[in-house]
């Protein structure tokens, strides 16, 4: 029997199908409440793989953990609390998409194009990994400083409204991701003397603060004038999307490249994938007026490239056993437990097994058409559930999910705080997203900085000294002065005439 | 209240500059140029110039207006005291959740909360028994959340 053959019999297993059915619904689920997200899914996970065959294992892990990323923007659309930071970055259109009725179309869109992104960067996986690897690992702290900043740079590129205000978000971001001692020299920073306060804000309770909880309490101001979001019609959610494909196909392809293309760097991710791809639909865009007003074209890009980062991740985890992510992370363990070590030899001592694998990823990624749409429809029910039931319900559910990660009631102030926190921003035409991310990219930017200094014993230069980090560099800053550019090019143009 | 973006300039150009001060605070790293007062010394002078930029926007748009608005719901009482209700319920959960138990305290608050939204009573106490029940069966049972189990009755998980 060839090998490839050999691989086939192995995932198409019965055995294997209905675990990654079931481990499918699993992270679905889990995925799709706020608070819990797709790391939890598939450490959760682990312990049961210890019972399984080796592909079975795998394709349960690869299941969950793709089926819970593609869920965290279901919360995200129906209700505004997005499930992970990188759903945070087009959770305003979809969710303005919801409230016009066209809820369906949104998630139809976010299935649809997750599913591509992520077939995409599967295919990247199986074709080109060890030279994409090859790259990846070129990437120093000073190449990763640059990325983080053009994120950074991102966040405040989509948010609507005023430029400074947005900057503003990311500055109140910033200051928290400064709190305890997680810092060079590990001195307490900003944490007044509190035990709780000296590992961090973990960025989970401050989001599920600000978006969740903030929107409780925007309810009980507005709630009874704005009415319920109407609840939309399933029906046709996936023929929708044929016409929307044929309308962008570009922005289709580009984020399902920047987001393998970025995954595939260990330690980026997702988050940047998705804000970066997003910012850069709305820059290339012809109706850039209409993003973060319901506008589907940011979810085609950023949804794709969200996926097509997941499955980038796998990259540097397979040809060297790099983790990209904290999912990854778990699959190397799970890896080495069922005796694939992950390296450049597992592509030719365990052909067979690395075959399967690859159709694993496909086949996950194809199951989510399926199950996502029974997840999308089972799931907008809720909107028939009356508000003044729901929000009630959503509280609970904030207050679980924020005590979940700390396991103690700190997780619980946490939200409390940034929730009132969140619910000022708004009603200052504050946007919040640029605070998730300077949250989230925060540590990252220091510890690059700090790292690269280090390295080139504080000189500056060193950022702009090797290729892939000058290039990134330059971007970046002619990213934030294209605007002033423009403006005097205009002038010097009148000028003229 | 909105603040328009001068009084909004102000406060962000006072924050940078306490976050200045306050990183003065912190040291390098031993033998090193940089450290742990790099990040919050950099944010502070993005707050002072952000603060700078919001306060000559301000200036140039806003002449004449004042420097904050109040917002359309700032003269209804009732919703005030939703807002604090809310806020206070949360608290008091916190302050009381390890003594009463998750399920107690969290049939307090889901019951209290619907009937603060309007909920008639009934349906609000068993809709709220009905979710509290499931939460803590889904989060304490299938995913080993450990909720606190507090000095009364809570469920046996």
């Amino acid at each position: 029997m060839s090998v490839l053959a050999q691989s086939f019999a192995m995932v198409f297993d019965p055995h294997v199908l209905l675990v990654m059915l079931l481990s499918g619904a699993f992270g679905l689920f889990v995925g799709a409440i706020p608070g819990l997200t797709a790391t939890m899914a598939t450490a959760l996970l682990v312990p049961i793989t210890f019972f399984m065959e080796p592909i079975a294992a795998i394709a349960s892990i690869v299941t969950a953990s793709a089926m819970a990323i593609f869920s965290g923007d279901i919360p995200g659309a129906l209700l505004r609390i997005p499930g992970t930071p990188a759903s945070a970055a087009y959770v305003d259109d979809s969710y303005r998409m919801t409230r016009d009725g066209r809820g369906p179309e949104a998630l139809g869109a976010l299935l649809v194009f997750s599913v591509l992104g992520g077939v995409f960067g599967t295919i990247v996986l199986i074709v080109a990994s060890p030279l994409l690897a090859e790259v990846a690992l070129k990437f120093s702290s000073f190449e990763y400083f640059w990325l983080v900043l053009l994120g950074l740079s991102a966040a405040i590129f989509v948010s609507p409204g005023s430029i400074p205000r947005g900057l503003v978000a990311l500055v109140i971001g910033l200051v928290a991701a400064c709190v305890g001692m997680d810092n060079p020299t590990a001195e307490p920073r900003f944490t007044f003397g509190n035990v709780d306060l000296l590992g961090g804000i973990s960025f989970i309770p401050a989001m599920i603060g600000l978006f969740a909880l903030a929107e409780v309490f925007r309810y009980l101001v507005r709630g009874y004038k704005l009415g319920a979001p109407l609840r939309p019609s399933t029906k046709g959610m996936l023929r929708s999307q044929i016409p929307i494909m044929r309308k962008y196909p570009k922005q289709m392809l580009r984020g399902n490249i920047v987001g393998t293309l970025i995954g595939a760097l260990p330690g980026a991710g997702a988050d940047i994938a998705a804000w970066i791809s997003y910012a850069m639909s709305k820059r290339f865009s012809r109706e850039p007026e209409k993003f973060g007003k319901g506008h589907v074209e940011g979810l085609v890009e950023a949804g794709a490239s969200n996926n097509a980062a997941v499955s980038g991740a796998w990259i540097p985890a397979l040809v060297f056993g790099i983790p990209g992510d904290s999912i990854t992370a778990i699959v190397i363990g799970v890896l080495y437990i069922k005796g694939m070590n992950p390296g450049p030899t597992i592509f030719i001592e365990q052909a067979p097994l690395i075959n399967a694998l690859f159709i694993v990823f496909l086949l996950a990624n194809l199951l989510m058409i399926p199950l996502g749409w029974i997840a999308i429809r089972a799931s907008t029910t809720i909107l028939a559930v009356p508000q003044r039931v729901l929000m009630p319900i959503i509280m609970l559910f904030c207050i679980v999910g924020a005590f979940a990660i700390t396991n103690s009631v700190f997780g619980i102030i946490l939200m409390l705080a940034f929730g009132i926190l969140g619910f000022m921003m708004e009603e200052n035409d504050i946007p919040i997203a640029p605070a998730i991310l300077g949250l989230v990219l925060g540590p990252l930017l220091e510890q690059h900085f700090i790292t690269s200094m280090i390295k080139s014993d504080g000189n500056m230069l060193a950022f702009f000294e090797r290729p892939i980090a000058a290039g990134l560099g330059i971007f970046t800053i002619l990213v934030w002065t294209a605007p002033l550019i423009r403006k005097l090019l205009a002038r010097r143009k009148e000028a003229w005439t | 209240m909105r603040l328009g973006d001068r009084a909004l300039g102000v406060l962000t150009l006072l924050g940078g500059i306490a976050m200045f001060i306050a990183a003065r605070q912190f040291s390098p790293i031993p033998g090193q140029k940089y450290g742990a007062e790099t990040l919050p010394t950099v944010i502070a002078g993005l707050a002072v110039i952000v603060g700078i930029w919001l306060i000559v926007q301000g200036l140039a748009t806003e002449r004449g207006a004042p420097l904050a608005t109040a917002l359309d719901w700032a003269g209804e009482p009732r919703t005030w005291a939703k807002l604090g209700a809310t806020a206070l319920l949360i608290l008091a959960y916190i302050l009381t959740v390890d003594w009463l138990g998750f399920t107690i305290a969290s049939l307090v608050l889901v019951a209290a909360m619907m009937l603060l939204t309007g909920t008639k009573p009934l349906p609000a106490l068993l809709i709220s028994l009905v979710t509290v029940v499931v939460v803590q069966f889904a989060f304490g049972k299938m995913l080993l959340v450990p909720l606190p189990r507090g000095e009364f009755l809570s469920l046996p998980w």
